[in-house]
């Protein structure tokens, strides 16, 4: 047998909620165990303890610029159940609608600007794709649908601006509703950025008209329907599809087989005191990889580990309304990074747009998914294929606020000086969480749980690897100074916006006789 | 009150008259520290009426600037964004502008190693790289100041680059100066408005005067660099709540920071249902990260 040494390969990949940081370990080109590394902390938590509750609609969507909307609905609707507050559905439909457009714009940024330049790669220099590649997605901001789609992604903020006034880290949702008046001019802005999007998503990304897309319910309609029409062949949808299959990426980062959504879009006419029964328009559940099948969601089998996280142990999971976020950095035992481990029902799960939409039924990404599982090349195409339906319902939703245009987007109602609550939205690249404790006026405890820290995170107590840890196993990376095949698992789960990998230094040979 | 006029002697008559005619070409380098990536994401989206450069991507290109490297939308290989770096501490590289996003991050006990950058804390890079700029550009009041994640109890011992929340000296001391002679130009804001921070590289690289105000803000910016009393933008009041003086530096007050204000009264008429409203074309341009400075 061949003897080769294994060896730890450490990357630093930047984000946007702090930097990770991936070390993997190799035998030959195979990676056989991976870490992944948080490794910056800001304490946000921490900084919002003993502050006036409503503090939280101002500070925690500066958690994030790239989610900000997500984090403030999600900050909104915890101290609106911890208020027990009264509420209005023009707030609700509002808040819907800005979240959507935010998931809109996330998914073109992402897609065009953080993915696809992977595929000009050097690695992919002799591709025959490659000069196609470079003319669509050249970085930085060279290639044709990279451009356009800084323009149009940007055009469809002016939704959320319309409403907030500004965008990223607008604070206009408040308990109650939104604070912002709903006018002609706000539901006119809104048309014509939807129908300028549209238009654009129709040319451009798909090559194909919306009622045409949506008639792909299988893998088998989805192809023939790739090859029946040059148009659609060379879509921006067309060319990902491709490129990606051509080197395999529907081949790899699988990671555990359980999915969770928690729920978003709450039904305006639905939801309201006391919030015991959470009605979404895209529903909750929890899809069990063992059994195969969707099982109701309940956010109290969430809970955290911290055993190999820079935090004081508190030893086991805990839930995150009981959660603490007491720093502990010591560099030099076996603890590897400031992020937690949060499982659901005990078991590691991933998230993501891929687990909103099978969660839900989606047809299209139902039969993927049954037949390849939840691979690197579908999660992205979820990305792709999301808008349609989004654009669709927000369309729904701008009638619905013009029929319902009289009625308030507030309701007044007094802050509680004692409560509980949380928070459950999908921000774009997963389900996000809110967890508030109020105690006299103030915030008492604070935890939030992002979808990358379900996505990310470090083994738990019990010594089982996160999501992405797991999904890089078994990976075979053709030039270790240049791990792209690895870039590609990371980004295929928009590890927030920004995961620019860049190759630290081949670290600390370990030699193992194999 | 500071002017820093000296640059306008030194530019020659002709690169006034064309200000993009420098003699070398201009490069920057863009850096994120504590940072939530808010103000990497403004800058994608600002469009300004009737002008082409108000985003990124159009300023590198109406400018011809040479992007050394920007941690989200770079693609260059791995290994080459540390020798680019590398390259900029050894003088190899001249570094122009060096725009720096996120709080300076010390912790914890001072190591800085919160946040760190091959294993090393990021703050003392940073600070390498700033005494290689001609012109070192805090983007955001987190970079400025220190911003939310120096609230206390400042869990993670941030600070600004320039600046601790109000009082001088960050990172780098009060008498710190670029290259260029200039201490760190802070344009705040939360995130810092789009067409801010495009002027205020294109009035640097133009070498023209740059008047700042006590907490080194450029004047001639506007909308963000509001003082939170003479120059307020009104977009809080506008989307229903009152502005508190924004996250500039003196952020965070000791009262809430969020207060609702009854919205105008609803002046517009009320939509004819049958009547096809959504013709009109509205301004999109206005608004995208207005002043929360």
């Amino acid at each position: 047998m061949h003897v080769m040494p294994k060896r730890i390969i450490k990357m630093d990949m930047n984000r946007v909620e702090g930097d990770l940081e991936i070390k993997f370990e190799v035998d030959g080109h195979t990676v056989t165990d991976a870490w992944c590394v948080g490794t910056m902390y800001r304490g946000y938590e921490q900084i919002l303890i003993g502050r006036d509750p409503k503090d939280a609609l101002v500070i925690t969507p500066r958690i994030c610029g790239i989610c900000s909307t997500s984090q403030l609905y999600a900050a909104t609707s915890a101290l609106e159940v911890a208020f027990q507050s009264p509420l209005a559905p023009n707030g609700t439909r509002i808040r819907n609608l800005c979240l959507m457009a935010e998931a809109v714009m996330s998914d073109a940024r992402h897609t065009f600007l953080l993915f696809a330049p992977d595929f000009c790669n050097q690695a992919y220099r002799d591709q025959p794709f490659y000069e196609e590649a470079l003319e669509l997605f050249e970085p930085p901001f060279q290639g044709r649908v990279a451009r356009e789609a800084v323009q149009h992604s940007k055009q469809i903020l002016g939704i959320v601006i319309a409403f907030g006034g500004q965008w990223p880290h607008a604070t206009y949702m408040m308990p109650g509703g939104v604070c912002c008046p709903l006018t002609a001019e706000s539901l006119a802005v809104c048309m014509t950025a939807i129908d300028t999007y549209t238009h654009w998503y129709e040319e451009t990304v798909l090559g194909c008209r919306f009622e045409k897309w949506l008639e792909l319910g299988t893998m088998a309609d989805f192809f023939a329907w790739l090859d029946e029409d040059e148009a659609h062949r060379r879509s921006a949808v067309g060319a990902f599809t491709r490129f990606g299959r051509s080197v395999g990426l529907h081949q790899t980062g699988l990671g555990t087989p359980h999915l969770l959504t928690t729920g978003c879009y709450y039904d305006p006419e639905r939801w309201h005191r006391p919030f015991t029964s959470r009605e979404c328009l895209q529903p909750a559940g929890f899809y069990n990889g063992e059994t195969r099948q969707t099982e109701e969601f309940d956010q109290r089998q969430i809970d955290e580990h911290v055993r190999y996280s820079w935090y004081v142990d508190y030893g086991g999971g805990r839930h995150p309304r009981d959660g603490e976020t007491r720093p502990d950095y010591k560099p030099d035992d076996d603890r590897y990074t400031f992020a937690k481990a949060p499982r659901y029902q005990d078991r590691v799960v991933q998230l993501g747009p891929l687990s909103d939409l099978v969660i839900a039924g989606d047809p299209l990404l139902t039969s993927f998914f049954q037949a390849e599982g939840a691979n690197t090349w579908l999660r992205q195409f979820a990305r792709l294929h999301r808008p349609v339906s989004l654009l669709l319902q927000m369309r729904q939703t701008v009638m619905q606020l013009q029929q319902h245009f009289d009625e308030p987007t507030f309701i007044k109602s007094a802050p509680e000086a004692e409560g509980e609550g949380y928070g459950l939205i999908n921000a774009s690249r997963g389900s996000l969480g809110h967890w508030v404790t109020i105690k006299n006026g103030r915030i008492a405890n604070y935890q939030v749980i992002t979808p990358t820290s379900w996505n990310g995170s470090p083994r738990d107590s019990l010594g089982r690897r996160g999501h992405w840890e797991e999904s890089f196993i078994g990976l075979e990376i053709k030039d270790l100074d240049n791990p792209i095949e690895l870039c590609h698992v990371v980004r295929s789960h928009d590890a927030c916006l920004v995961c620019t990998v860049h190759l630290v230094k081949s670290g600390k040979k370990k030699t193992f006789l194999v | 009150m500071f002017k820093y006029s000296h640059q306008l002697e030194r530019a020659s008559s002709e690169q006034l008259k064309n200000l993009s005619g420098r003699d070398k070409e201009a490069t920057l380098l863009w850096i994120e520290c504590g940072s939530c990536n808010g103000e990497s994401m403004a800058i994608l989206g600002a469009e300004g009426p009737g002008k082409t450069g108000d985003n990124l991507s159009d300023f590198l290109e109406d400018e011809q600037i040479r992007l050394l490297w920007h941690p989200s939308f770079s693609e260059i290989a791995p290994k080459q964004a540390n020798a680019i770096i590398d390259r900029i501490l050894a003088g190899e590289e001249p570094l122009t502008i060096l725009c720096v996003e996120g709080s300076i991050i010390n912790g914890p006990h001072g190591t800085g190693m919160y946040d760190t950058f091959n294993g090393r804390p990021k703050r003392d890079l940073i600070r390498a790289l700033s005494d290689q700029a001609e012109y070192v550009i805090a983007m955001g009041t987190c970079a400025a100041f220190g911003g939310i994640p120096a609230a206390p109890p400042n869990p993670s011992e941030s600070c600004g680059l320039q600046f601790t929340n109000e009082r001088t000296g960050g990172l780098l001391g009060p008498e710190w100066r670029s290259n260029a002679g200039l201490p760190v130009i802070n344009v705040s804001g939360c995130p810092a408005d789009a067409r801010t921070m495009i002027e205020a590289m294109r009035l640097t690289l133009a070498g023209l005067p740059l008047e700042l105000d006590k907490f080194n803000r450029p004047m001639t910016v506007v909308p963000c660099l509001s003082d939170g009393v003479n120059r307020r933008c009104g977009t809080a009041e506008k989307v229903g709540y009152s502005c508190v003086g924004c996250i500039g530096a003196k952020f965070p007050l000791n009262k809430p920071l969020f207060r609702q204000v009854e919205s105008r009264t609803r002046a517009l008429p009320t939509i004819p249902m049958s009547e096809p409203i959504f013709l009109n074309r509205s301004e999109l341009s206005s608004g995208v990260g207005a002043c929360h400075a």
